[in-house]
């Protein structure tokens, strides 16, 4: 049995981005959406840059009660999944809801939420003991961030297999891998699947600041995220997400549903190198690269544009450039390459989905979205990062690749079914 | 500006990064690498976090990335650093 | 292909290690006891399933300590004894190959709990380098990944309680296709004040304040359950990879099926059933087959009659015996459901079924054959592990007696 896995249906929000149209406008328009962080006072924070989503849960529609029950990423994702589903056109109760399920992914879930109930629970963090009579009764929720796949599946009345991605920053393609293989396997027909987080919060800010890897410029935040550029110095932390409808061919043909674009490799692997380190040779996401080629049966001249990971630190670039030559030989200096994180930031577990939207959107236009803010490549990033400026060109196959802490190293080849890929 | 000396650099090192892999740390391992030592560039960013607590001396994040020594990162540390 | 389960490293309540575990769990023996660690005498919640005794020096290098969570320390210890009992040394295949897919729902909570204080009271730049990753869903996979030199394909599943059968589930699949050997199961700790009250959030867990009377799953009288911490990590190794080096096998994942409960109020049929049956059909397995059922075991009424109803329904009333030991140690979030399948693979392995400690008094409108008091002998080949997690996530698992 060959089942053949499409997506049929996009919703994404993103900084800048109230939906997949606006998304798509800024992209390719190579705007950046980065901003100083408004959601509370950046002052005493190293890094005072974010990515930050203009996102009102009332205005989407969100009753009052799932507002308060759900955390930001969960609403994120609920929006999301709504708009994809009314992109593809399913209804779970057509036919059997036992055949779709839902896939979410997500690097730090609930962390916004977690915050907010930890300063009313510990009075401001004066109580190390903290108080029962503060506790919320959704406080369990966002302890354990699975609450977030049954939001959306209760959105979508899934009653097949529903679960949580939680790989860190390769979330995003791993949860959209992971729903792949179950329908491959004929486990579900249909799967709700994509990624959520809204790390902009203090906890989240002031860790990556720790650790350095977010840049700490301040002066003109539009211009902070610099994947590939000489003057990169760290990412830029983000929100966001982005939910697809995944199907069986069979099924998305017998219901006319528009296809985006076929899921034709997926791999990930660990470098078990460094929880945060990376090695120089790309070595292990090339790995990644090669056998989600395998597994779509393509070769690397079958790529018309890859979407990288890009983050803006400065190993990342030259790990990912790296691996990129490894996997592709001569081909790596031929596709173009770009990093919209340039424009989005990195939402961490959400930022794969929203660039598997961005590599869709790019097959179903025709255009390369750029990457913005790379005015002077590092000369260790000798590849066509297609500086500042969206590219015309034929889309039929599309690598996307992320990287995470913990070593994690995913890719994805998506293909357009009329294409050649 | 406080002298950091190698006892109290290598009681905050075990203090934020755990025991070195090579055994108790004395005199002999000021020349050790942070390698030998078990010590990667995370444990260095905490330690020299800490270390700036303590004796308000800053060290710039990319100087931090060329000490492979704990002898090299005192002298980093006291201001007496040498680029290689 | 067949997969095989070739090691096994357990950090429970009863018990560190399979050697501590399994005569606690078969002699039923309680683990749960008033919460430790910090004063608990203020909460409305006393009792937890804590391990005792887990000295993270003496199972760890002393570098890994300041940058892992409780729950990490847990995991990288039983991985270490999962992949030594499982003799990989051995292997023909390199860790190069070898995959990492384990469940957390809970991530580095004391962890991260320390970071939010040090952060609202002494400021950002107090807050620790490893708190990038230690509070992290996934820093248990990615920890074991580079401690054992792990390379293959890596996952991290969260469905709470359902999790952990998910991620074998996710591991069995890689075997499939053609990973040799993943390292998988789950694991779960939160036991500092702000986790643990965390834990009682939604209602479900257990006010009572002696042990056996806080967490008796099936029993009239059950009013909740205890939350635990720990879990089990499992080598999952191909047949052929298993047989050719000629190691012990404690038995076969032989299917797994999953489903979705309806959100409330939509007038449909909870799904557990269906994820069941889904195991049975992947496994090739009649329910006439099966000799004894693991039970995700709520310990609330309106959820264990659920779940009765599921399991009369598939195998008859009074069907096939029906445990639950966990109710000797609590809930574990991931870690309960790999938890049980270990506990299920060595009573395959020894034809004995736990009991379920403390209850005594089962509904006779369940129609289940619950085993309590004492451990029950009988020869047994297939066993089903039910787990369900907080919000709907229905999990079924089958392991088999291997060369059955």
């Amino acid at each position: 049995m060959n089942r053949r896995v499409v997506i049929t249906g996009i919703g994404v929000r993103a900084p800048g981005s109230g939906n997949t149209k606006e998304f798509w406008d800024l992209l390719s328009a190579g705007r950046s959406a980065t901003r100083r962080i408004t959601f509370f006072d950046p002052a005493k924070f190293r890094s005072q840059v974010a990515g930050e989503c203009d996102f009102d849960p009332e205005l989407e529609g969100l009753s009052a009660r799932r507002i308060r029950r759900m955390d930001r990423a969960a609403q994120l994702a609920v929006v999301c999944a709504q708009d994809a589903l009314a992109d593809s056109g399913l209804d779970a109760f057509d036919g059997d809801p036992g055949a779709v399920g839902v896939c979410i992914g997500s690097a730090v879930g609930a962390a916004t939420s977690l915050e907010r109930e930890y300063l009313v629970l510990s009075d401001s963090g004066r109580r190390w003991l903290v108080d029962e009579d503060h506790l919320s009764p959704h406080m369990f929720d966002y302890l354990v961030p699975s609450s977030m796949a049954r939001e959306v599946a209760w959105e979508v009345g899934a009653e097949g297999p529903v679960t949580m991605v939680s790989t860190g920053c390769t979330s995003g393609i791993d949860a959209v891998g992971h729903a792949a293989a179950l329908i491959r396997e004929g486990t579900a027909e249909a799967m709700v699947a994509g990624a959520s987080d809204t790390p902009i919060s203090p906890i989240v800010v002031a860790c990556f600041d720790a650790i350095k890897a977010t840049t700490p410029r301040i002066d003109s935040p539009e211009r902070a995220s610099r994947p590939f550029d000489r003057s990169r110095n760290g990412f830029v932390l983000a929100e966001g997400a982005a939910v697809f409808v995944l199907e069986e061919l069979g099924h998305a043909r017998r219901r006319g549903a528009h296809v985006y674009a076929e899921v034709a490799g997926y791999a990930t692997r660990c470098n078990a190198y460094h929880m945060t380190g990376l090695r120089t040779d790309g070595r292990e996401m090339s790995i990644a690269i090669d056998s989600a080629l395998v597994e779509a049966k393509a070769t690397p001249e079958d790529i018309d544009y890859v979407n990288a990971h890009g983050s803006g630190t400065k190993q990342n670039d030259r790990h990912e450039t790296a691996a990129f030559k490894r996997s592709l030989g001569e081909h790596a200096y031929r596709v173009p390459v770009s990093s919209i994180k340039s424009m989005v930031g990195h939402s961490l577990g959400a930022i794969g989905s929203v660039e598997i939207a961005a590599s869709l959107l790019a097959m179903a236009n025709d255009v390369v979205p750029p990457t913005a803010n790379l005015h002077e490549a590092d000369p260790e990033c000798d590849l066509d990062y297609v500086p500042l400026v969206a590219r015309e060109l034929r889309v039929d196959g599309v690598l996307t690749v992320g990287s995470g802490f913990g070593g994690f190293q995913s890719a994805m080849v998506l293909r357009s079914l009329g294409g050649a890929a | 500006m406080t002298e950091v000396t190698a006892e109290l650099l290598f009681e905050v090192i075990v203090g934020c990064a755990g025991e070195s892999e090579a055994g108790p740390l004395t005199a002999g391992s000021l020349d050790v690498s942070f390698d030998e030592l078990g010590y990667d560039s995370l444990a260095l960013m905490e330690a020299t976090a800490k270390l700036r607590k303590i004796t308000g001396v800053e060290v710039e994040d990319e100087l931090l990335a060329e000490v492979d020594t704990p002898r090299r990162l005192l002298a980093l540390l006291n201001g007496q650093f040498a680029q290689a | 292909m067949t997969t095989l389960v070739t090691g096994i490293g357990v950090a429970a309540p009863g018990g560190l290690g399979v050697g501590e575990f399994w005569p606690a769990v078969l002699a039923g023996k309680s683990a749960i006891a008033p919460v430790r660690g910090f004063d608990g005498s203020g909460y409305s919640v006393r009792l937890a399933g804590q391990i005792r005794g887990f000295v993270p020096e003496r199972h760890l290098p002393n570098r890994l300590l300041p940058q892992t969570d409780r729950v990490t320390q847990l995991a990288l210890t039983a991985a270490e004894w999962a992949l030594a009992d499982a003799d990989i040394g051995r292997s023909l295949v390199t860790t190069d190959e070898m995959g990492v897919v384990l469940s957390n729902g809970q991530g580095g909570f004391e962890f991260t709990h320390r970071e939010f204080h040090k952060l609202w009271n002494d400021g950002p730049e107090e807050v620790s380098v490893y708190e990038s990753f230690a509070w992290f869903y996934a820093a248990n996979t990615g920890q074991i990944s580079i401690r054992h030199g792990l390379r293959g394909p890596c996952g991290v599943l969260v469905g709470e309680q359902a999790g952990g059968l998910d991620a074998i589930a996710s591991a069995r699949r890689y075997i499939r296709r053609g990973t040799p050997l993943v390292v998988s199961g789950g694991l779960d700790s939160a036991f500092d004040p702000w986790g643990f009250l965390s834990q009682t959030a939604h209602g479900r867990v257990s006010r009572a304040e002696e042990d056996w009377a806080a967490f008796l799953p099936f029993d009239r009288g059950a009013n909740g359950y205890v939350p635990g911490e720990g879990g089990a990590v499992l080598v999952l190794e191909d047949g052929t990879s298993a047989l050719d080096r000629g190691v012990p096998v404690y038995g076969e994942i032989a299917g797994y099926g999953a489903s979705f409960d309806p959100r409330p109020g939509s007038g449909r049929k909870p799904a557990l059933k269906r994820a069941l049956e889904r195991a049975l059909a992947d496994a090739a397995v009649e329910p006439r087959d099966v000799d004894v059922v693991f039970a995700d075991s709520a310990g609330r009424p309106d959820l264990d009659r659920i779940e009765a109803a599921a399991i009369s329904d598939v195998f008859g009333p009074q069907g096939v015996p029906v445990t639950a030991p966990k109710a000797a140690y609590g809930r574990l979030g991931a870690g309960g459901g790999p938890l049980d399948v270990a506990t299920a693979l060595l009573a395959v392995r020894e034809s004995v079924i736990p009991p379920t400690a403390h209850t005594l008094d089962v509904p006779e409108e369940y129609g289940i054959d619950l085993v309590t008091s004492a451990a029950r002998e009988k020869d047994l080949r297939t066993a089903v592990v039910l787990a369900r997690g907080y919000g709907g996530f229905n999990s079924a698992l089958v392991v088999r007696r291997f060369g059955y």
